[in-house]
């Protein structure tokens, strides 16, 4: 995190005058304890599209988790732009008067730019990324006993959704690479499982791996050169890394039972994935290099598609009791809980922030609050809906 | 190690009558540490599962309990038969289409029902067919043959079918 543990302690001092140290630097000034909110007003966007992405930015806002949207009368910070050629000019300025948290020109369309201005308030608010203008990538199912599952990618709040596949096949578990340009899946469209990247500047699509048996889950590393993914060429699905355009593989795993769903830490050192090994599913730690595995205590029985948050502290994962739900366990502390409410929840993926995540729940992909246990749609108009997964 | 291999592969042997049929998975070529005999490494692709025939050995297809990929005894007798059938018809090529029902997750239930697959082609190995004529696949949940959320349906849907490659 960007502020010491020093830092912390004083934090709930910054809060209540948060705008003293604004003309000193350029690090953050209030970090949001826990669930508490700060109050923003927002005038209307000026230009043509102003009153749509005045509600663009709003939801952007209130989806934050750190924002809740006032009157400007008792507003702490109030956000105004105008919509111009190259994109949005926007500013935040404080109550007290005194210079602007944010004054920036954002580029794009205009809908991308108000979600950069969103995501540069975040920032500057709590010293954390905002993540209003990541995308996420998931597969969606058509019914039946026969149903062939897509691609799709669309906006974080769910809005320009395209779909990237026709394969008509079982496209599953598409995954970004980390500079957001690359998708990773799996497809049987060949017949068997292989494993496909999908350059999104270029629109082409690579096979990267077909080997025998199943190619799946493939993850890439932080750096982009690697996908960890389950290979099952050796007669059993193992954790395997290969170049991530393709190559032979370095098998990590070596087990009796099913080991699949890497994920990478982010200094790119250890990766988790889920084994049967010792019985039903549970999470594993294992260095990226190979050698010995970890199983850490996720506290339930059967706990699958770990998620590492992009702080490395925390990993995600999701667990079948109470129907299906979303856990986390924390690396310092080796604790676990339960950051969700109701049913049919999985696939957890994180946002940058290390706090939101992006889930599927009953087919329906939601935004859960991992803070509060919040879950806020994340509308489109597909159906069945799974395996989500968020830019960083 | 040297004892757990040798009694694991002695295991094997009582388990499918069959002392010689031990091979060794492409894992070898990692490095001879890390033997293990439950590897049996899977054969070039050939055909395509998706159009495979499941019909003609449709009464061979092979259950499981939940979250498991163990063969159950009373699943076995399937087994000799199949077995039989490929000893009779040398020249052809099957695959072991494995699939869960519709709880947890896809991408352990895609693994699940691969590893279900291969538990398949395994024991086939062990009553001397040739797995060079057996492929696997795992559709995962994604392939039920009843639909819905019932026992009945979960029972139905964990299986492992084997189809006629052509």
């Amino acid at each position: 995190m960007l502020l010491s543990h020093s830092m912390k302690l004083i934090l709930p001092t910054l809060l209540l005058t948060p705008f003293l140290l604004l003309a000193q630097s350029s690090a953050p000034v209030i970090v949001i304890e826990q669930t508490r909110k700060v109050d923003v007003a927002i005038s209307p966007i000026a230009g043509t599209e102003g009153p749509a992405m005045t509600k663009v930015l709003q939801n952007d806002l209130e989806r934050s988790g750190a924002c809740r949207i006032v009157d400007p009368a008792t507003a702490a910070f109030t956000l105004s732009g105008t919509i111009t050629p190259s994109g949005l000019a926007g500013r935040a300025t404080p109550k007290s008067g005194g210079a602007p948290l944010v004054e920036s020109s954002f580029n794009g369309d205009a809908r991308r730019a108000t979600h950069q201005f969103a995501d540069a308030f975040i920032q500057a608010l709590t010293g954390t990324p905002g993540f209003a203008s990541s995308r996420i990538t998931f597969a969606s199912a058509s019914a039946g006993k026969n149903r062939k599952k897509e691609i799709y990618l669309s906006d974080i709040d769910g809005e320009n959704v395209r779909q990237l596949t026709q394969d008509g096949a079982l496209g599953y578990g598409p995954k970004f690479s980390p500079d957001g340009n690359k998708i990773a899946y799996s497809s049987d469209k060949s017949g068997y499982r292989d494993t496909y990247v999908i350059d999104l500047t270029s629109k082409k699509r690579s096979i990267v791996a077909q080997f025998p048996g199943q190619n799946t889950g493939a993850a890439f590393s932080p750096d982009g050169s690697t996908l960890a993914l389950s290979l099952s060429k050796f007669g059993n699905p193992e954790i395997c890394t290969i170049p991530s355009s393709g190559g032979e593989p370095t098998r990590l795993t070596n087990a009796r039972g099913t080991d699949c769903s890497p994920t990478w830490s982010p200094d790119g050192t250890q990766i988790a994935y889920v084994s049967d090994e010792r019985g039903s599913p549970s999470i594993y730690l294992l260095p990226a290099t190979g050698g010995s595995p970890e199983r850490i205590n996720t506290e339930s029985s059967y706990s699958t598609e770990p998620d590492w948050s992009p702080d490395g502290k925390k990993i995600a994962y999701s667990i079948s009791s109470g129907g299906g739900q979303i856990g986390v366990y924390d690396l310092d502390s080796k604790k676990s809980r339960i950051v969700s409410r109701g049913s049919g929840l999985e696939s957890p993926s994180w946002t940058r922030n290390s706090r939101h995540l992006v889930c599927s729940q009953n087919g329906t992909l939601v935004l859960l609050d991992s803070l509060t246990g919040e879950a806020i749609k994340v509308p489109n108009n597909l159906s069945r809906n799974t395996e989500p997964n968020t830019t960083r | 190690m040297k004892y757990t291999y040798l009694s694991l592969l002695t295991l094997l042997a009582i388990l499918s009558g069959c002392a010689d049929k031990d091979k060794k998975g492409d894992g070898a070529a990692f490095g001879d540490s890390t033997d293990n005999i439950y590897d049996q490494s899977l054969p070039q692709r050939s055909g395509n599962p998706d159009t495979a025939d499941y019909e003609t050995l449709k009464a061979d297809t092979v259950f499981f309990a939940y979250d498991s990929f163990t063969i159950e005894a009373k699943e076995r007798p399937k087994l000799d038969k199949l077995a039989n059938y490929l000893s009779n018809n040398a020249n052809t090529k099957i695959v072991i289409a494995g699939h869960t029902d519709a709880r947890g997750t896809p991408q352990y239930n895609l693994a699940l029902s691969e590893k279900r697959a291969n538990a398949v082609r395994q024991y086939l190995i062990g009553l001397g067919s040739s797995g060079n004529n057996i492929s696997t696949v795992g559709y995962g949940e994604d392939r039920p043959t009843s639909e819905g959320e019932s026992d009945s349906a979960h029972t139905d849907n964990r299986r492992a079918s084997p189809g006629i490659l052509r």
